[in-house]
């Protein structure tokens, strides 16, 4: 439960803070490298902005990457898994041997690739029909290709489950009333997966949000000056020197970011406890 | 040993599948090879570099050629690092990444397992706090960010280690803590629900209904059931630690292959690229194999699937 009040707490500080906290993301002001003080709750960085303002606009990015991500991940594996599973034969097996394909694919290539490639068409297409969206495009791109790498694994466990469900008396029942795929799928099938797809949802959540930290780092992540966490800990790891300790730009970030992956951690722990608990 | 060599065989199909999706998709993004260096260079130039790498030919004779090189097992020449092929960059990097790659997977399990072990069996008691510590430092901190700081303490503030590069043990030592910290972090926490979950299972009330102590039935009954998890891991952790990490060996400058995975990709070098996920996809498959037949061995049930 503490974790649900830690979530909670982080995505309010994200979805509120940038209006209470009176300052600018992405505008500089001040003097730069302030350490934490009564003016600069976290101190601001090389450009003199507010890192708290920073950080609570790069929580918001990368909790939106991470969720929309994994349900773009939970979406497409869940449909591919009970699909394959349900169709079984040939269908299952070509399916499945997609993922096996995808999945020897390293996915850094991959990820690289789609951004590289959409983007340049994406932009093209908006610009001519939804022109105010364009600056989001990095953002709706790494959604889009965090979460096609992610369903991988998801796309598997449900195909599992789908196989052993597929047999189950109540299926066959209803088959013998003269239920069709879509039917039995949606009222019979879906249901007894959901508990073990909300787990991994939620295991996959943390697992993206580092993912785009990493692809921040590559410089193919949140593009400046926006931020994300994985951004502005990259901004902080390059200020490390021997000579002028400026723990305050790494520390921040760091320490949201390890909170905030926690949180999903043992959110996604207890849910699994509890979903096993009731099969049990 | 049916299904092994059933399994066996699917590998080759598989591979040639990856790579050429990866042909394919390269050719397909945006730019070329020689995109970036074509400012200074007149467009004579340009072409005779592409005619040189059959650039300029159709794509399906560009993929015969690729095929016919991979049957020679000939990945062909690099087109960022002339003068060498695919083959010779990668007999050099290979051995610095998985000579890293393997003392790094030697830290993650030789620490993973007995931290998520202890961590277990005194289930909320101070070793299990500890193991949660190294836990969640070891998944929440990336690698971008460890990596620096460790060169911060113990390389320049310390001096105990070198700051980067490639040749003495010593010079091993960093970078192997900073790669197998986060995959120890992730095995102890497997090994640690394996093994709770398994003390709870029936045959071990039965083992210790029978009298057996405390000791005999952990180390006989519930260790070998906890890892299969852990076992499963394993297949896609040595394929990716083996082929490099791309950060580490930017922040240590290591002559690694890991680089190339990033480097080949912003420099368009096709056949780098092919490469590289081909020797990724061999790798993963045959892991993942050696994985499957580990789980038989470990859990017997599986055998007869």
């Amino acid at each position: 439960m503490a974790s649900l009040f830690v979530l909670a707490f982080l995505v309010l500080a994200a979805v509120v803070g940038p209006w209470i906290s009176g300052q600018q993301a992405n505008a500089g002001e001040g003097e730069p490298f302030v350490p934490p003080g009564s003016g600069h709750w976290f101190g601001t960085d090389i450009h003199g902005r507010d890192l708290l303002a920073r950080i609570l606009a790069g929580t918001r990015i990368s909790l939106l990457v991470g969720v929309v991500g994994a349900g773009v991940a939970v979406a497409i594996g869940v449909a591919w898994g009970m699909v394959a599973g349900y169709a079984g034969g040939k269908i299952d097996g070509a399916m499945m041997r997609f993922v096996d394909i995808l999945y020897a694919l390293p996915n850094i290539i991959f990820v690289m690739l789609a951004i590289t490639m959409l983007e340049e068409h994406v932009l093209r297409w908006l610009g001519a029909h939804a022109a105010w969206l364009a600056t989001g495009v990095r953002a709706l791109m790494l959604f889009a290709c965090l979460g096609a790498v992610s369903w991988l694994n998801m796309a598997r466990v449900v195909r599992g489950q789908v196989l052993v469900l597929k047999e189950s008396e109540f299926v066959v029942a209803s088959r013998a009333l003269g239920a069709g795929p879509v039917h039995i799928l949606r009222r019979h099938v879906l249901p007894n997966i959901l508990g073990i797809v909300i787990v991994y949802a939620a295991l996959t959540v943390p697992a993206v949000i580092l993912y785009e930290s990493f692809l921040s780092f590559l410089g193919l992540g949140i593009r400046p000056p926006d931020a994300s966490l994985g951004t502005l800990i990259e901004d902080g790891a390059r200020q490390l020197n021997p000579l002028r300790v400026r723990w305050w730009l790494l520390l921040g970030p760091a320490g949201v970011l390890a909170v905030a992956l926690l949180a999903f951690q043992w959110l996604g722990d207890g849910l699994r406890d509890a979903f096993e608990g009731r099969t049990e | 040993m049916r299904p092994v060599l059933q399994r066996l065989l699917a590998i080759p199909p598989l591979v040639l599948a990856v790579a050429t999706l990866a042909f394919f998709l390269m050719r397909a993004a945006p730019g070329g090879p020689f995109d970036r260096e074509r400012a200074p260079a007149s467009p004579e130039i340009e072409a005779a570099l592409k005619a040189r790498y059959h650039l300029d030919e159709p794509l399906w004779k560009q993929y015969g050629r690729f095929l016919a090189g991979l049957a020679r097992a000939d990945l062909g020449p690099s087109f960022k690092y002339r003068h060498h092929t695919v083959n010779d960059v990668l007999a050099q990097t290979l051995p610095v990444s998985m000579t890293l790659g393997a003392l790094a997977f030697g830290v993650s399990i030789g620490l993973g397992i007995p931290v998520g072990f202890v961590a277990a069996v005194r289930r909320h008691g101070w070793p299990d706090w500890i193991a949660s510590a190294l836990v969640v430092v070891g998944v929440c901190i990336p690698t971008f960010v460890l990596a620096p700081l460790l060169v911060l303490a113990f390389g320049l503030k310390l001096r105990w280690f070198p700051v980067a590069l490639w040749g003495s043990p010593a010079h091993a030592v960093l970078p192997t803590v900073a790669l197998g910290l986060y995959f120890a972090a992730r095995v102890s926490r497997l090994v640690r629900e394996g093994v709770a979950e398994t003390l709870r299972a029936p045959f071990i009330r039965t083992a210790r209904a029978k009298g057996a102590g405390e000791a005999a039935v952990i180390l006989r009954h519930a260790l070998r059931p906890a890892l299969l998890p852990v076992a499963s891991y394993c297949g896609p952790l040595l394929a990716d630690l083996l082929t490099g990490s791309f950060i580490i060996e930017k922040v240590f400058e290591l002559p690694g292959t890991g680089a190339f995975f990033v480097n080949s990709f912003f420099g368009r070098d096709y056949p780098m690229m092919v490469g590289l996920v081909i020797l990724y996809s061999v790798l993963l498959l045959l892991f993942n194999l050696a994985t499957d037949l580990a789980y038989r061995w470990i859990d017997p049930r599986v055998r007869h699937v």
